[in-house]
């Protein structure tokens, strides 16, 4: 378990890490997510050791490995650019931690023929580094970061040079293997679909400090705040006024409203402003009146992008953003007004001050 | 930075001194924060620099401020501007100086503009030999000049052959033209340095910037003088405050000519009196400070390099391949160049194996005798012996400061590392002659570092000059390895589970090998020729490196000459052999090596 | 220390005999009464010139003194060694000025009978220090150069880069065979010059607290016996001779110079014995001159050279009485007085800063007279 005890870190005037406390169970795998300038490589370089705080504590398995060099501390690690040894093949690359570890040479190379083939490199072994893909180039950094059997492996955005589809192909890759050797993993990342696809939990940071920590689900069916939101996913984003009723709450929108059950928002206080967040694919259109909650509103204008289609609704002053899954071309014309259907399950609220 | 304490303690402190004292423990721990060994690795560098570097200089400046009691003076210095001798061997040596920079661009920018632009026979080999100028200091080649050029030397046997001169005409080259032939002599040995500048510069220059140019319709000559040479502005100063320097201090051609008006030579004669002529001390004094100015003005000429120069783009610029005639004439060019500029050498290889050589464009006689006696003669074989100890021992020291030095710049944090680079780019500002005498006032007798007085054994001193001299090449070039190798390849091997150490070792120092190698071949070349140091600071024949035995040799009677040609042409060879294996490990970086 | 040299050597330094060593010839010391060293051969300062390179320039009679090196004719064609850099170059122009004084010496004898011996002495010293000097200044203007080093000198002329210059007779000579033709035909000659120098002795000692002092004083008895002697200028395959090179140095044992050792010689023609006695050292006329000697030639010759040279080039074959020489040729600033007070008190003083300025000032006083010399010989023409 490797566990951040309000860890802060200053270069110069600029706070990259403020009081971060995180903990990362044995056998996750971690994501710190945000985007780019949000601390998340400085967050990963300290648990590496390359980085050392000015505040706060890194424990690994209870142990204090804060002000211990980086390679003493059992850490593999993954870099953006690889970080391969151009001088070695990709076989020594792979070898040269164990080497470092001085263990027997038939050991090294029983592991290193091992984990090659985990990442499917066996025939690539005697090749040089620029005699390789990207792709193949990022599975050779991921084995010289496992065949060492790290307590903790550590990735900075390992996928970000790599091309859309491979990407997916490696991101599952990854998620096999940290499964297949039930390895502690900190993935570093600012692409909220490889959080979200993979992640056992999630960190989302900004501006150095944790902003929500969860599974992936939890994170983004209920965002702590504004930014989490909108960082994951999209959101139609109102602000609105509490009034209790019926052990209901009614948020009054100006001329509209929405009802919600008030044990999901414990915060919201009758006569306070809240915000509110409701996903795009969240709400649906319907041409008829629908069961249920629903708003009216004007088609301004559709986006077709096949799989989906991105509608621009307007409400009132309001302008919504819905998602239409499999959408048919034509089916909604702009300048009609259709139903707009809520759950209020959907419905994430925050008191004002916390968006 | 909350977590650095003591910093509102300045109420408190009792005395300035007191909080400067606070400042630097502060600064230490700063440096701290990095690592005990780079803060350890730090202090040392800065050590050998401060007493091997800044303190023999600060001793040969104070003597020039401190009468016969002691006490503060400015007498010295200036008598030294009120002397007409004195200054006019400053005037001689400024003007020696200005006409080689100049005479030293009008070879070194057809050369760079030719190269940069065509394409032609042999371009490769020809610009390799174009640098051989540089690396054989014109001293070595100081006897077969004189046999070349003298009244009685080849040139004029010549041109009685083909009847431009009658048979009791001569033309007296080195007598009536004694300031020309200096100048002709320090452009042809120093034209490389502006040649790899240009070049370098020239390749800077992306061609789109011409091509847009041409697009807003400004072309030909209006468009060299408007988009290149702005561009390439930088380089013609880095490359001339070096060559202006490098000439304004020279020693060994101005001997050569028996010039003695000019400030080099007058030190050079001081030296025997060192211990009680402040003259000398002063004469140093002003040299140095006008060193300081040269490189202060030429600063502030450039302004400081454009922030962005826009990088080569997708495309090379278009080399116009010249063929037949016009190609021809580009690689005759090149060669008549090299030719010129390696004259004295052939003279000397001509001498090395010639019985006499008197009113005749060639020898007469041909003998490998002087090779024969070469080997048994009590100078040469041990001064081979000697510099390849020196220079080998200076190579080493040169490689581990080299890279600890760049180490330090490139990949700490450590407070003060952009004051070590420039000091370790120093050395190349300061001319050997300067700190050579910074050396034998520093171990004058009585001093602390007396015991290394090279009087007694010029083993460390010279080593050591030799090490601080070329510490830039190896420097530069190990910073470029550096650079080139990211850091995230150490900290790949760290997280895997290597030392810091480990990670240098394994990963950084294989990487930077051939950038390193290259550096110190060119360092190791260069000691193994060094001249000024050698002159001065080796005083017992049986220390004297080669630079030192072919001037002794070539004073002595009858064979010495032959033996001294003999043993510049074995020197040569190594030279030569030393700098085409590191010009091919290296290729077109040679040229980065010489910039300011 | 006594090596005891002179009881085991007693036909060369005893009481009798025509082997014997003088103690002294010419004003030079040739051994020490105690023992305590002994001269071993002998040298003197000459001329050696290029017969070529004379020939060349019109000059059909070889110089035999150096008055003969400051003929129009030799031109920037002289090689001088510079007496600050080497204490026998200082000696060598010290005799040349010991040689005027002679021959001032000389002539006030002739034709001044009735002035007193020291009166007459005082006035020959003192015309002939102006006449040294003036010498000096014509050698000077006719100089290429002076070389840092004496070896210089016969080197250049050898090659053809000088016509002629000072030169001590044994690197004359070394260097004449070495730049022989394979028939012993030379182009580099060497001359003495009979009445313009001493001949001195290079000597041999034994020193205070030598480790070996057997085999110091058995090497100080080799040198002094004949076998030994005849390495000095014995040819090459000769019986007892050297086996490559012959130093080219005169022997100090008197045998060398008559038969029958005397034809096995590399330098049969050389008698310095004979020499030595055209010439007397006078000690106190100018050995405590000896530093301000230097100085002056410095000054006078060195510092202001490129301003002389260029005056004589002017002055050219204008004779003797013209205004240009006489203001070329001026010395008054330097006369025997000023030398001995203001210059040799200046250069014994610690402060070199005073010497430095003197040297200025001297220099700048010469730089002006030659420039105005030049002036009258232009205005001359």
């Amino acid at each position: 378990m490797i566990a951040i005890e309000n860890l802060s870190k200053a270069f110069g005037d600029f706070l990259a890490l403020d009081r971060i406390g995180l903990t990362v169970a044995t056998g996750e795998l971690f994501f710190l997510l945000g985007p780019s300038g949000c601390g998340k490589t400085t967050l990963l370089r300290h648990i590496a050791g390359f980085y050392q705080p000015d505040e706060g504590q890194i424990l690994f398995d209870g142990k204090d490995v804060t002000r211990l060099a980086p390679h003493l501390r059992n850490t593999g690690m993954v870099f953006q650019n690889y970080a391969l040894w151009p001088h070695l093949t990709v076989e020594k690359n792979v070898a040269f931690g164990l080497e470092e570890r001085r263990l027997p040479r038939s050991e090294i190379d029983r592991r290193v023929a091992e984990v090659l083939t985990v990442v499917r490199l066996k025939e690539l072994a005697g090749r040089k580094i620029h005699e390789i893909s990207g792709g193949q180039q990022q599975r050779v950094a991921l084995a010289r970061a496992l065949v060492v059997r790290p307590a903790c492996l550590l990735m900075d955005e390992p996928l970000s040079n790599l091309d859309s589809k491979l990407r997916l192909e490696m991101r599952e890759e990854i998620r096999r293997i940290c499964r297949e050797f039930q390895l502690t993993s900190i993935y570093v990342t600012h692409d909220q679909q490889e959080a979200l696809s993979i992640g056992d939990r999630i960190a989302v940071l900004n501006a150095g400090k944790v902003l929500q920590v969860g599974a992936p689900g939890e994170i983004y069916r209920h965002p702590r705040n504004r930014f989490v939101a909108e960082f994951i996913g999209e959101g139609n984003f109102l602000t609105g006024q509490v009034a209790v009723r019926n052990g209901l709450l009614e948020i009054d929108l100006g001329r509209r409203s929405l009802v919600v059950a008030a044990s999901q928002h414990p915060g919201a206080d009758a006569g306070s402003m809240v915000s509110l967040c409701l996903r795009p694919e969240a709400i649906r259109i319907a041409e008829i009146q629908p069961p249920g909650q629903f708003w009216r509103g004007r088609l301004v204008q559709t986006t077709y992008l096949g799989q989906i289609a991105q509608h621009l609704f307007r409400c009132d002053e309001d302008l919504l953003k819905v998602t239409e899954f499999n959408p048919r071309s034509a089916r909604f014309r702009p300048g009609e007004e259709y139903f707009l259907g809520i759950e209020a399950e959907d419905v994430t609220i925050w008191a004002s001050k916390d968006a | 930075m909350k977590l650095i304490p003591g910093s509102k303690a300045s109420n408190e402190a009792p005395s300035r001194r007191w909080g400067i004292l606070q400042r630097v423990v502060r600064s230490l721990r700063r440096g701290f924060g990095v690592s005990r060994i780079t803060l350890v690795l730090y202090l040392s560098v800065l050590a050998f620099f401060g007493i091997f570097f800044v303190l023999p200089i600060a001793l040969a400046v104070r003597g020039a401020f401190l009468d016969q009691t002691g006490a503060l003076t400015f007498d010295y210095i200036r008598e030294v501007f009120r002397n007409p001798i004195y200054l006019e061997g400053f005037t001689n040596a400024l003007k020696l100086a200005a006409g080689s920079t100049l005479l030293a661009f009008l070879i070194a920018g057809p050369l760079a503009w030719i190269s940069e632009r065509y394409e032609f026979p042999a371009k490769r080999t020809l610009s390799a030999f174009l640098l051989l100028p540089m690396m054989l200091p014109p001293f070595v080649g100081a006897i077969g000049f004189l046999q070349i050029f003298g009244q009685e030397g080849a040139v004029n046997a010549l041109l009685r052959t083909i009847g431009w001169l009658g048979q009791n005409q001569v033309i007296d080259w080195v007598g009536d033209w004694r300031e020309w032939g200096i100048i002709a002599l320090n452009a042809l040995h120093l034209y490389p340095i502006l040649y790899l500048n240009l070049v370098a510069a020239l390749a800077n220059v992306d061609p789109a910037l011409l091509e847009a140019a041409e697009n807003l319709g400004c072309t030909g000559m209006r468009r060299t003088w408007r988009i290149v040479v702005p561009l390439v502005m930088p380089g013609i100063f880095a490359g001339g405050s070096i060559v202006l320097v490098w000439a304004f201090t020279e020693l060994g051609v101005p001997l050569m000519f028996d010039y003695s008006r000019v400030t080099s030579v007058q030190i050079f004669s001081g030296l025997s009196d060192i211990d009680s002529n402040p003259f000398t001390y002063a004469l140093v004094a002003v040299t140095l400070f006008s060193v300081a100015l040269i490189y202060i003005a030429f600063r502030a000429l450039v302004g400081k390099p454009p922030p962005v120069m826009p990088g080569r783009g997708g495309h090379a610029g278009q080399l116009f391949v010249l063929s037949g005639l016009r190609g021809l004439l580009c690689s005759s060019f090149f060669l008549a160049i090299c030719f010129v500029a390696l004259l004295p050498q052939f003279g000397v290889l001509l001498v090395s194996f010639s019985r006499d050589w008197y009113r005749t464009v060639f020898p007469q006689s041909f003998t490998f005798q002087h090779y024969v006696l070469a080997l048994g003669n009590h100078l040469t074989v041990p001064s081979i012996q000697n510099s390849l100890v020196y220079a080998s021992l200076s190579t080493i020291v040169d490689v581990v400061l080299g890279v600890t030095i760049a180490y330090l710049v490139t990949r700490t944090k450590i407070v003060g590392r952009s004051l070590l680079d420039t000091l370790a780019m120093l050395p190349l500002a300061v001319p050997g002659l300067i700190l050579a005498f910074g050396y034998l006032a520093m171990t004058r007798r009585s001093s602390l570092l007396s015991f290394l007085d090279p009087a007694q054994n010029p083993l460390v001193l010279l080593v050591l000059a030799y090490a601080v001299r070329r510490i830039p090449y190896v420097v530069r070039s190990a910073a470029a390895g550096f650079e080139q190798a990211s850091v995230t390849l150490e900290e790949a091997a760290q997280s895997v589970g290597a030392s810091p150490f480990r990670a240098l070792k394994r990963v950084t120092l294989p990487l930077i090998m051939a950038s390193l190698f290259s550096g110190s071949i060119l360092a190791f070349a260069f000691a193994m020729l060094e001249v000024s140091d050698s002159l001065i600071l080796a005083q017992k024949q049986a220390d004297y490196p080669i630079a030192k035995a072919i001037y002794q040799l070539s004073n002595i009677l009858g064979e010495g000459r032959y033996l001294a040609a003999a043993l510049g042409v074995w020197a040569m060879v190594f030279l030569g052999l030393t700098i085409a294996a590191a010009s091919r490990a290296i290729g077109a970086k040679l040229g980065a090596l010489f910039r300011s | 220390m006594d090596s005891g040299v002179i009881s085991r050597f007693p036909e060369l330094f005893g009481g009798a005999g025509d082997l014997l060593i003088p103690r002294s010839l010419g004003g030079e010391q040739y051994w020490d009464a105690r023992g305590r060293w002994v001269g071993t051969c002998l040298a003197e300062f000459g001329i050696c010139y290029n017969t070529g390179v004379l020939a060349r320039l019109g000059v059909l009679r070889p110089p035999t003194q150096w008055v003969d090196l400051t003929s129009d004719r030799l031109f920037n064609a002289i090689a001088l060694a510079d007496p600050t850099k080497s204490g026998s170059v200082a000696k060598a122009f010290e005799l040349m000025i010991q040689q005027q004084m002679n021959q001032r010496l000389d002539e006030l004898t002739v034709s001044e009978g009735q002035q007193l011996p020291e009166q007459r002495e005082k006035q020959a010293v003192a015309e002939g220090w102006e006449r040294g000097l003036r010498l000096l200044i014509r050698l000077a203007a006719n100089s290429r150069y002076f070389s840092n080093g004496a070896e210089r000198v016969p080197m250049d002329v050898a090659y053809g880069e000088a016509a002629a210059g000072m030169c001590i007779d044994f690197y004359g000579r070394f260097e004449s065979e070495a730049v022989a033709e394979s028939d012993g035909r030379t182009r580099l000659k060497y001359t003495s010059v009979l009445g313009g120098t001493s001949v001195g002795a290079d000597s041999i000692a034994l020193l205070r607290g030598a480790p070996h002092p057997q085999i110091a004083k058995a090497f100080i008895d080799f040198v002094l016996k004949l076998e030994g002697q005849k390495l000095w200028d014995f040819r090459t395959e000769t019986p007892g001779g050297p086996e490559r090179y012959a130093p080219r140095r005169l022997p100090i044992r008197k045998e060398f110079y008559r038969e029958p050792l005397h034809a096995y010689m590399a330098d049969p023609e050389a008698d310095p014995y004979h020499d030595a006695q055209e010439f007397e050292y006078h000690e106190a006329w100018t050995a405590p001159l000896f530093s301000a000697i230097r100085f002056l030639v410095r000054v006078m010759c060195i510092d202001s050279r490129g301003e002389l040279v260029s005056a004589r080039k002017a002055i050219g074959s204008a004779p003797a009485d013209s205004p240009a020489w006489q203001k070329l040729l001026d010395v008054s600033r330097v006369r025997y007085e000023i030398a001995v007070q203001q210059i040799r008190d200046t250069l014994r003083s610690a402060d070199r800063l005073k010497e430095v300025q003197l040297a200025e000032e001297l220099t700048t006083y010469f730089r002006n007279q030659y420039r105005e010399a030049e002036r009258m010989a232009r205005g001359e023409k």
